[in-house]
């Protein structure tokens, strides 16, 4: 028994003394900030990593080079994304290291063949995960991963930051990889991607290149098929409820040629599905609650009969809005708001059949558009800042 | 006194539509269905496991019967540390072998067997609460990016889709079983405490699987886990609050592996006390030792990649299977053992 | 020939201690004549310059031979003096009355405590123990008459075991005054306390204390069967007898807890646990002990308990932290990078560029390192003290980091956990052992390593027993009513049942002692 027990004690220290072969020390790992993914002029795959340098981070409680040093750039080519992933090992001296990537850059020539092919590997492999924002960029993605930020000693962290604030004007998605594989699960959904751009910096003599978050692409499935602008996107974003702040530009009442901005503060949005005389008939119902929050003019707008109007004029912008996202997705035939699904659950029985046909029933669909608005404060202002005009003003 | 509160790590979500959560709630009564013949043979029998009281009934052909089911444990935690070894490999630590996984596991498990039943039950005792904790922590915190209208539509499939899918989830606990072989060292002795110990025990298992696949089906969609290998697991790595609290997927990872290091002890310990049963030794423990070298070099040559494996879980063929050794021998034995009058006949 | 004889002899009274028989004969009685017996204690006590035999003759009148065995510096002598020499040396005996010793015993002889024996062995032993032998001629009985005194410390604030509130006696060295600590503290004729002596060399006095109708009476016999059972040269401190008396000698855990402490002690006995005091120590072993017990202060009690179930929880954190902290912090960088936020994983790995070591290395150095620091700590001279662990620990830690060798978060890791260890200060011991097995689990196979250590030592907890109680009671098996002292303090008013898995006798007070301002007539 004893002979035994000491056998299998000297197996189990065997076995341990190498080591465990996934000990990874950390000055052996590349941490990559952000992904683009390319296609070349041969049409193989090139793969751009951001790498983190900690060791410039850590030296760099001094302020003088903020930005380009911490990290640096690897491009690498391959048939497919996990090869040219490997590829890009014989430029780093350590292993890349994927779990705390939080962007994908994808170029605008890829995703117009389709990217479906090339998510398969990020979907698949453990070490991406699920959370990080998907861009397109009109460019190469491999600019994009060069750029710096002036305000972030990490780029990627900068750009996963944007996504995050992209609620403040709502004109661009915030999409996360965990939506786009929904999405592309899904037999009738279709995704939409924020677009990313590039503008150079126009201070100095300097050659950087600072981000931009600009346009939103469509895709038809996998493939991507055109580009939609800030309000368009709006209008998506809208229906699909997730309008969280804006600014809506109106003119101002009594006074069309200046203009008032109101903050929205919430919205959210119910869609109805319903058979009116054969044919299949989508509501969407949108309530939104805003501010007065600037006031471009000389009038009292803080006043029930003014208030209503402006509302009126909110209501009528977001229709607008909406109706031109509608118009534009039924015409490129992509169910970008997922009337697919709100169909299913209201309409159960009837879904098997429409699903089949979907991607032809999606523009017959006649779409209403009703919105409530409401506004509520009006800032620290009564009245404006300019002194009334003689006409129709109070005194004082 | 010795209360056993089995459970076990949830892999995959059960294939179906969004009425699954309905499917399960129906699997409870399922399960009890199924653990009738059980019971009654307890019932009959109660000092005695179940490879004894086939051994009872049925003469020397009873220890063919017990050589049976022993095997049938032997398969069953081979399948099992195979799903486990082949998460831990794809998730979280890839460049380590199985076999070294293996290895590593299974003396802490002998360990464990080597103390006995009343260690096992203890620290399931002891740690059950934390793990249904941890699935309730899970489950808040992913409340904010949960989805319920995936929910609806209600009953969209046939009543009796869902009663099949009940049917089968409940198939696919062989805890049952081992139920039947661990009764005798209950000491509650009362029918009617030992009945409301097998509902309670399939209501705590329902519950925290209906919870498990609230939050799979809410956060990932309905389209998505049925092309994800590991959904609970991904869900879990969705966890994201005020930008700090992520990747706390190593609480669930630690809670799959005390579950698990659990399970394969229980099982183990059933497999030995089985096997010194049939062959009527009196004292388990050097069994120990050579199941566990047996155990290794099964679980891996039992598949051959993880495309059997998914094949087997699948609804098609590990159900009917389990069905055959819960449902049918048992009552078969029941049976003669009714015929033949043997037993502790007591109304 | 001398040589070969002493060489002979030496090698003869050389021999191991299986044959442990004094220099006597064991059961030897006394004789009448009192030469003789003074020519056998002169023998045994051969080379013994501190014994005093002192010669005298009782009674004025009569004078009878006597003598008074005792050792310098055990006995009060002026006592001795005063109660024994002097009222026998002016007694008045009248002949063929009464025996002489019945006479001294009970009349003459101004003592608390005396006692009578015909045996040798006796009466060597009680003047071993201090006691003062006293011979009479024509009589083979001796009388042990005690006239104890010896300097001893004094009673002070134990160094170990420091309190904010509550009573600062510690036990001392010697039993008799122990055993008076513990009496204060309990009036009660139940407490029992069982005299026993163990080592065959020392011959060790100690005391089983119980209370008889708390204690379990099975639990007691079973202390004193395993105390009898010890067969050994010498009993120096209760440690040895702790080792000899435990449940579970090969485990890690102490299954015998101990104290300084009377009120501790006292609490313990009145929860239905077992004492053993020890003469020549004031550390008092408890049976049964339990893992929860390392967690239980006697502060706790008095303080407030909404402040002591805070300093409870904080108690079982440092512990964890103490144990897994460094495993963790180990198996975290080197295998599971992907479970740190982004920012920490860059401070950390911006820290371990350049250092020369592997994440496991390191951390063993450290750990290494600090238990040289914490043990020199102990054993420096109070002078030196402050300079050195200033030195220790800044100077060290600081250029260390600066000099590449260790990174600076290793450094804070490792500061934490042992700062942590202090917390719990009766499993010092455990969580150093402990810590390292973990620290080189994670070290090897990360996370996985880490939690089937834990899952390992967990097992093995809830196998050990401590005089029949299950160990981890009462967490598993799970007591909830014994749980309102072991996850909160539960208010005084509360503490209606001792726990349950000690003592049947389990009702401690009235329910519903609830306090409240005196209430009016008129309130309903």
């Amino acid at each position: 028994m004893k002979k035994v027990l000491t056998t299998i004690a000297c197996i189990l220290l065997l076995t341990m003394l190498p080591g465990c072969w996934n000990r990874r020390e950390l000055n052996t790992l590349s941490i990559v900030q952000a992904v683009g993914i390319d296609r070349t002029d041969t049409g193989q795959i090139s793969v751009s990593l951001q790498i983190l340098k900690p060791n410039a981070i850590k030296s760099s409680t001094s302020e003088k080079d903020v930005g380009s040093k911490s990290v640096w750039v690897v491009t690498s080519e391959g048939e497919t994304v996990f090869d040219a992933l490997r590829n890009s090992s014989m430029q780093t001296d350590r292993k890349a290291y994927f779990p705390h990537n939080t962007v994908y850059v994808l170029s605008e020539e890829l995703a117009r063949e389709g990217i479906g092919d090339e998510l398969d590997l990020l979907g698949r492999d453990p070490e991406f995960r699920k959370l990080p924002y998907v861009f397109i960029t009109k460019g190469k993605a491999e600019d994009i991963i060069r750029s710096s930020h002036e305000q972030e000693k990490i780029p990627g962290q900068a750009i996963q930051k944007m996504a995050e604030i992209s609620f403040a004007t709502s004109k661009i998605p915030k999409i996360n990889f965990l939506e786009l594989l929904k999405n592309l699960a899904s037999k009738t959904n279709d995704s939409i991607i924020p677009g990313i751009t590039l503008v150079p910096d126009k201070s100095e003599e300097s050659m950087k290149n600072f981000v931009k978050l600009e346009g939103t692409a469509i895709l038809k499935k996998d493939k991507m098929i055109g580009w939609f602008k800030g309000e368009e996107t709006r209008g998506v974003l809208w229906i699909l409820g997730n309008v969280k702040s804006g600014i809506l530009v109106v003119p101002t009442p009594n006074d069309e040629n200046k203009k008032s901005g109101i903050e929205v503060i919430k919205a959210n949005s119910r869609i109805v599905a319903e058979r009116v005389d054969g044919n299949l008939e989508i509501t969407v119902n949108v309530h939104a609650d805003g501010n007065l929050g600037e006031h471009m003019g000389h009038e009292d707008l803080v006043n029930p009969e003014d208030f209503k109007e402006l509302e009126e004029l909110m209501a009528s912008a977001i229709e607008e809005e909406i109706r031109s996202a509608v118009d534009k997705a039924q015409e490129w035939e992509v169910d970008i708001f997922k009337f697919g699904t709100e169909v299913h659950r209201q309409l159960p029985k009837e879904w098997p059949e429409l699903e089949k046909n979907w991607r032809e029933e999606f523009p017959k669909i006649k779409v209403n558009i009703v919105v409530d608005t409401t506004l509520h404060w009006a800032g620290l202002m009564k009245k404006s800042i300019q002194p009334p005009t003689k006409e129709g003003g109070e005194n004082q | 006194m010795v209360i056993i509160i089995t459970f076990f790590p949830v892999l995959d979500s059960p294939p179906g539509n969004q009425d699954v959560w309905l499917a399960l709630l129906l699997s409870i009564p399922m399960h009890l269905l199924l653990s009738v013949p059980i019971y009654l043979l307890w019932k009959r029998f109660p000092n005695q496991s179940f490879i004894e009281y086939s051994q009872t009934i049925l003469g020397q052909a009873g220890k063919l019967v017990g050589l049976l089911y022993v095997l049938y444990f032997l398969h069953d935690v081979s399948m099992f540390l195979y799903r486990w070894s082949a998460f831990l490999t794809t998730a979280i630590m890839p460049e380590t072998p199985v076999l070294f996984i293996l290895i590593f596991l299974l003396p802490f498990c002998a360990y464990a067997v080597l103390k006995g039943i009343e260690v096992i039950t203890r620290f399931a005792e002891l740690f059950a609460p934390f793990i249904f904790a941890g699935i309730i922590i899970i489950f808040l915190l992913l409340a904010k990016d949960m989805d319920l209208k995936v929910f609806s539509p209600f009953l969209e499939k046939s009543f009796f889709s869902i009663l099949l899918g009940a049917l089968v989830t409940a198939l696919r606990t062989s805890e049952i079983l081992i139920f039947a072989m661990l009764l005798p060292y209950v000491t509650i002795k009362k029918a009617k405490e030992v009945r409301s110990m097998f509902l309670s025990t399939y209501s705590i298992l329902a519950f925290f699987w209906i919870i498990c696949v609230i939050v799979v089906l809410s956060t990932l969609g309905l389209d998505l886990p049925k092309v994800l290998q590991f959904s609970y697991f991904d869900a879990v790595r969705l966890i994201s609050i005020g930008g700090f609290i992520e990747r706390i997927e190593s609480i669930h990872l630690s809670m799959w592996l005390i579950s698990g290091y659990l399970r394969v002890a229980l099982y183990f310990f059933v497999i030995v006390i089985g096997l010194s049963q049939v062959f009527g030794l009196k004292n388990y423990k050097p069994l120990v030792i050579s199941i566990l070298t047996i155990l290794i070099p099964i679980s891996l040559a039992i598949q051959t990649n993880i495309t059997d494996l998914n094949q087997f879980l699948n609804y098609h063929i590990e159900p009917w299977y389990n069905l055959f050794f819960i449902f049918i021998i048992p009552v078969t034995l029941l049976s003669i053992a009714m015929i033949r009058k043997q037993g502790d006949i007591k109304p | 020939m001398n040589r070969l004889i002493t060489r002979s002899g030496q090698k003869k009274s050389s021999q191991p201690t299986g044959n442990i028989s004094p220099s006597y004969n064991n059961s030897a009685a006394l004789s009448k004549d009192i030469n003789e017996n003074l020519a056998t204690i002169k023998k045994i006590f051969i080379n013994t310059d501190d014994l005093i035999i002192r010669e005298f003759k009782i009674g004025r009148e009569l004078q009878v031979n006597a003598f008074a065995v005792m050792l310098v510096g055990l006995i009060n002598e002026a006592s001795v003096n005063e109660h024994l020499i002097r009222p026998l040396m002016s007694l008045h005996l009248d002949i063929n009355k009464e025996p002489t010793l019945k006479v001294v015993k009970e009349s003459a002889l101004f003592v608390a405590s005396i006692k009578e024996t015909l045996k040798l062995d006796d009466t060597v032993r009680g003047i071993l123990s201090g006691d003062t032998a006293l011979f009479i001629d024509e009589t083979d009985r001796a009388l042990i008459a005690s006239f104890r005194g010896w300097p001893a410390r004094s009673i002070v604030e134990p160094k170990t075991e420091s309190v904010v509130r509550g009573p600062r006696e510690g036990f001392v060295e010697s039993l008799s005054t122990n055993t008076a600590l513990l009496r204060r503290k309990i009036k009660n004729p139940q407490l029992k306390f069982e005299k026993m002596t163990v080592g065959n060399q020392t011959r060790t006095d100690i005391s089983i204390a119980y209370i008889n109708n708390i204690a379990d009476s099975k639990t007691v016999q079973e202390v004193k069967d395993r105390v009898s059972r010890i067969d050994t040269d010498s009993i120096l401190e209760s440690g040895y007898i702790e080792e000899f008396i435990e449940d579970a000698p090969y485990s890690l855990f102490p299954t015998v807890g101990n104290s300084e402490k009377p009120d501790i002690i006292a609490a313990k006995l009145l929860e239905g646990r077992i004492a053993v005091l020890t003469d020549g120590t004031p550390f008092v072993l408890t049976v049964p002990y339990l893992f929860i017990e390392a967690f239980q202060d006697s502060e706790d009690y008095y303080a407030r308990p909404y402040f002591s179930t805070f300093v409870r929880w904080l108690r079982w954190l440092a512990f964890l932290i103490s144990v897994f902290l460094p495993a963790l912090y180990v198996a975290i960088t080197t295998f599971h990078q992907e479970l740190l936020p982004t920012s920490l994983l860059i401070s950390i790995a911006s820290s371990h560029e350049g250092i020369p070591f592997p994440t496991i290395v390191e951390a063993v150095l450290m750990q290494i390192a600090f238990e040289i620091l914490r043990e020199a700590g102990l054993r420096l001279p109070k002078a030196v003290g402050q300079a050195v662990s200033i030195v220790g620990a800044l100077v060290i830690g600081e250029a260390a980091v600066s000099a590449g060798l260790v990174g600076s978060p290793m450094v804070v890791v490792m500061a934490l956990t042992g700062i942590s260890s202090f917390v719990v200060p009766t499993l010092t011991d455990v969580t150093t052992v402990t810590r390292f097995i973990l620290l080189l689990l994670a070290g090897f196979s990360g996370l996985y390593g880490v939690i089937l250590g834990f899952a390992g030592i967990i097992t093995h907890q809830l196998s050990l027993r401590s005089y029949g109680q299950p160990y981890l009671s009462p967490l598993a098996p799970l007591n909830v009513s014994d749980l309102k002292d072991v996850i909160i303090r539960a208010p005084w008013w509360a503490m209606n049942t001792r726990p349950n898995s000690l003592s049947k006798n389990s009702r401690r007070q009235k329910k519903s002692l609830i306090p409240h301002p005196p209430r009016e007539e008129n309130d309903t």
